[in-house]
């Protein structure tokens, strides 16, 4: 039983050690998605392609704002627990 | 760039290099295993959990492979938020390790700590050690997880890409054994932090690709834009680890080793 539940975190863990960039991340792609899915209702066709590829770049965009903000959050955190620590 | 060789780097060689990492970590727990209650137990362990890792691949793989064409599109949303949460992961934990906010992997202490909880245990007088064996098997098991979860994610891609994955990560397996036996001690030298470093940049970079492709977009540079967003990732992780610098200059005595 406990080798399952090692197992399991392990899983877990592989995917979501943060929070903040697990659910950034999923959030990133939905965002990404609903401007993919927006695309198709565009009545111009150029536009439409247009729109449909700037997914991509958006997703990039993104991912590395999240990524240099959750640093940003723990840099900070980890600076105040040192001034708690002494 | 030839088919084979673009197949050999997207996904040979971060199978390799995130191999090389696991198995390292999985090598230093087998050898104090080794070490502190003979070998005999823990080399049935590590061929044990090989064995179930050959399994979990062949039946999450195979699947995977076989009806790829049929759902082609979520499946690269699928593998692309996959990798995506993997590889910003693997890239978060080594910039951290960089700036020194969080310590760096320890072979050497590792060691020492498993070698005082096997002694804790006593010895053994059977031939047949159980937990020389258990001890063993979820090691190389645990860290092998993360290997057979690469080796899946980047061989989806079709084609020779499963055989490349599966090829780096065997690679992997047979340089640290060889190295690890001629030494006879933790590979501390391994340049793990880097290695995952490069790992989750490769890994982000797939991610993202793939992801769009599954939302349906065109890359304007075709697979030669994987090269740009690498770039980009590379970029943005030199600028994160110069802002942690200027925020936490000392980092690494920070008591943060959880973050």
């Amino acid at each position: 039983m406990q080798f399952l539940a090692a197992a399991w975190e392990q899983i877990y863990g592989l995917l979501v050690e943060d929070g903040q960039i697990a659910i950034g991340t999923l959030a990133a792609f939905i965002a990404c998605a609903a401007v993919s899915a927006a695309a198709g209702r565009v009545g111009d066709a150029a536009l439409q392609v247009s729109l449909r590829n700037s997914a991509g770049p958006l997703l990039f965009v993104l991912l590395m704002t999240l990524l240099l903000v959750n640093l940003y959050t723990t840099g900070r955190k980890a600076l105040a627990k040192r001034s708690r620590v002494g | 760039m030839s088919a084979s060789l673009f197949t050999l780097v997207v996904a040979a060689l971060p199978a390799f290099l995130a191999s090389v990492v696991e198995w390292v970590e999985a090598f230093t727990i087998v050898l104090a295993v080794g070490n502190t209650r003979g070998w005999r137990s823990p080399i049935w362990g590590v061929v044990g959990a090989l064995t179930t890792l050959a399994v979990i691949v062949g039946v999450f793989g195979t699947p995977l492979i076989v009806y790829q064409d049929e759902v082609k599109q979520s499946f690269h949303i699928v593998v692309g938020i996959l990798l995506l949460l993997f590889g910003m992961r693997w890239l978060r934990k080594a910039i951290l390790r960089f700036a020194g906010i969080i310590a760096l992997h320890d072979e050497e202490l590792i060691y020492q700590r498993e070698v005082a909880e096997l002694r804790e245990q006593g010895k053994t007088v059977e031939r047949w050690d159980n937990i020389g064996f258990w001890f063993s098997y979820k090691a190389v098991l645990l860290e092998g997880l993360e290997v057979a979860f690469i080796v899946i994610a980047l061989g989806a891609q079709g084609g020779i890409a499963l055989q490349a994955a599966v090829f780096g990560a065997l690679a992997a397996f047979v340089v640290v054994v060889i190295a690890g036996s001629l030494l006879h001690k933790p590979l501390a030298f391994v340049p793990e932090n880097f290695m995952k470093f490069v790992v989750g940049a490769m890994l982000t970079t797939f991610g993202i690709f793939w992801g769009a492709e599954g939302l349906l977009v065109d890359w304007a540079a075709g697979d030669g834009t994987l090269l740009f967003i690498l770039g980009g990732v590379l970029l943005t992780s030199f600028v994160a680890v110069r802002m942690l610098a200027q925020i936490a200059p000392q980092g690494a005595r920070v008591a943060t080793r959880n973050i």
